[in-house]
């Protein structure tokens, strides 16, 4: 009897250890649950409750990104020596050094074409077309990819607005604070951007898919596309301009897949291009209109400085 | 001394959140299996307290704390990880107070809340539909992710187990690692 209470105890029988699932439990299930919904929706309190939160993490982040970077370049470097062969990464490096050695005496030719081009690039003033931006930090899910900015705003910056790397294309704002704005990455599973495809610039829609190249879906049955073509932007919806690089076509068994311009997850800096197409007005009566939702439901305060053209075209419209 | 006691394991808990939640903001070259494992080391490490500390060292809104935390650092959907936190914490608590008694019991039950959080992943990724991508993505990602996340976990009960049979062997108690709620004698 004494060992079969000795037993009982061990196993957790006895009253104490007897656990049950609390309504607290439940009700922060049903909560978290909730929210997931809302926030695949898009539902606009579920955007706000983010964006809040966004907020509130961006100066840890920042921080974080600021200290721990270094010790990223190191990992960088263990992954490099324990991945590649010793011997190529050798050859690699004196490759390098013959062609620094090769190229000295154009130097000085890149460096000003560089600095001509950088000069445009990281211009501050709010009429330029591009404005630079600093990655804050970037989100690498199973299928959800997207940059935290540190511009908003009262930088100018509006939904929809393309964001490129020097390389091309990477993505389009979706969400504005005051000091911050978020941008869905090319390969997110949600990202969807008009396309045009090769010579011929068959019309097509660029889809997100994770960490698989993105595909290109309602691509015309008579189009002929081939390995290689190019893939540029094609302005249809008036959201981006036309002709911004994006990819390369691949072609593989279950479809066009793209092979994008740039992509590498590891963005420091983005250029963000504020084109102020046809659609512009549009997203800004969107954008106005669900905060109007939202200070109605005393999610957010309300905010007149950033849509404040778009509240008098509102105004306007109702009239 | 027991609420002391709970305070810290709480910050303790929520200092490893934090602290793999900031992995995102690191621009290394990791790959997104990597990143959900490094998102999933703080439920593995709530478990692990859960067979050992009492119940209220992980009550449930620490465990949805952690989730929104880390939500917002890796800047997913949001309610993702906090529905996944929670809603593994009361299914270890409650299979630990049936399974918490040695070493393969633990690891067993490390395994479970692995495939749980395997099941629950790929049903989530089903119901909402992320553009049919559930295939060969989802079975390695989420696969390999909790396959990691289970080792952590199995890694350091043994790696506790070890000790504690060091420190009874030193201290002259026997040389088996007694389980944490035996009653002393």
């Amino acid at each position: 009897m004494v060992v079969l209470q000795e037993d009982a105890y061990i196993r957790g029988r006895n009253a104490k250890q007897q656990s049950t699932i609390s309504w607290l439990h439940c009700a922060l299930i049903f909560v978290s649950a909730a929210l997931l919904l809302l926030a695949h929706i898009d539902y606009p309190l579920a955007r706000n409750i983010q964006r809040s939160l966004d907020l509130w993490g961006a100066r840890p982040i920042s921080w974080a990104r600021d200290t721990i970077a270094p010790a990223g370049h190191i990992w960088e470097r263990a992954h490099l020596a324990f991945a590649g062969d010793l011997e190529v990464v050798r050859l690699q490096r004196e490759n390098i050094r013959l062609k620094a050695l090769e190229d000295r005496m154009q130097l000085y030719n890149v460096r000003m074409q560089e600095l001509q081009r950088l000069a445009k690039f990281i211009s501050q003033d709010k009429q330029a077309p591009l404005l630079t931006a600093r990655v804050l930090a970037g989100a690498n899910g199973f299928f959800g990819h997207s940059l935290l900015l540190d511009v908003g705003s009262n930088n100018g910056i509006r939904h929809g607005y393309a964001v490129h790397s020097f390389t091309g294309l990477i993505g389009r704002i979706i969400d504005v604070t005051d000091d911050t704005a978020r941008v869905l990455l090319l390969s997110d599973a949600e990202s969807r951007v008009p396309v045009a495809v090769g010579d011929n610039m068959y019309h097509a829609i660029l889809a997100g898919a994770g960490s698989q190249p993105p595909r290109l879906l309602f691509v015309p049955e008579t189009a002929q596309i081939k390995d290689g073509d190019q893939v540029v932007t094609s302005g249809a919806g008036g959201v981006m301009a036309a002709g911004r690089l994006v990819g390369r076509v691949s072609v593989s068994a279950d479809g066009f897949k793209v092979q994008l311009a740039a992509f590498n997850r590891k963005f420091r800096y983005v250029a963000i291009e504020r084109y102020a197409g046809p659609a512009a007005r549009l997203t800004d009566l969107l954008a106005t209109k669900a905060l109007e939702r939202s200070a109605k439901h005393g999610v957010v305060k309300r905010q007149a400085a950033p849509f404040a053209g778009a509240q008098l075209n509102l105004k306007a419209a109702a009239q | 001394m027991k609420i002391i006691f709970n305070v810290l394991i709480a910050c303790l808990i929520f200092a490893v959140t934090v602290a793999a939640g900031l992995q995102f903001a690191v621009p290394w070259r990791m790959t997104d299996d990597w990143v959900a494992t490094f998102s999933l080391i703080p439920l593995a490490f709530m478990i692990i307290v859960l067979l050992r500390a009492p119940e209220t060292a992980v009550p449930s809104w620490l465990a949805f704390g952690c989730g929104i935390v880390m939500d917002t650092l890796s800047h997913g959907v949001l309610g993702y990880w906090a529905l996944t936190y929670t809603a593994c914490t009361p299914l270890a608590r409650l299979v630990s107070s049936e399974l918490n008694a040695g070493l393969i019991n633990r690891i067993c039950l490390h395994a479970a809340m692995a495939a749980f959080v395997f099941m629950l992943h790929v049903l989530l990724h089903i119901s909402l539909n992320w553009n049919g991508l559930l295939g060969e993505l989802a079975w390695t990602g989420i696969g390999h992710s909790t396959m990691r996340m289970f080792i952590f976990a199995a890694s350091v009960e043994v790696m506790f187990a070890v000790l504690a049979n060091l420190s009874f062997q030193l201290e002259g108690f026997g040389s088996l690692a007694l389980p944490s709620n035996t009653k002393p004698q």
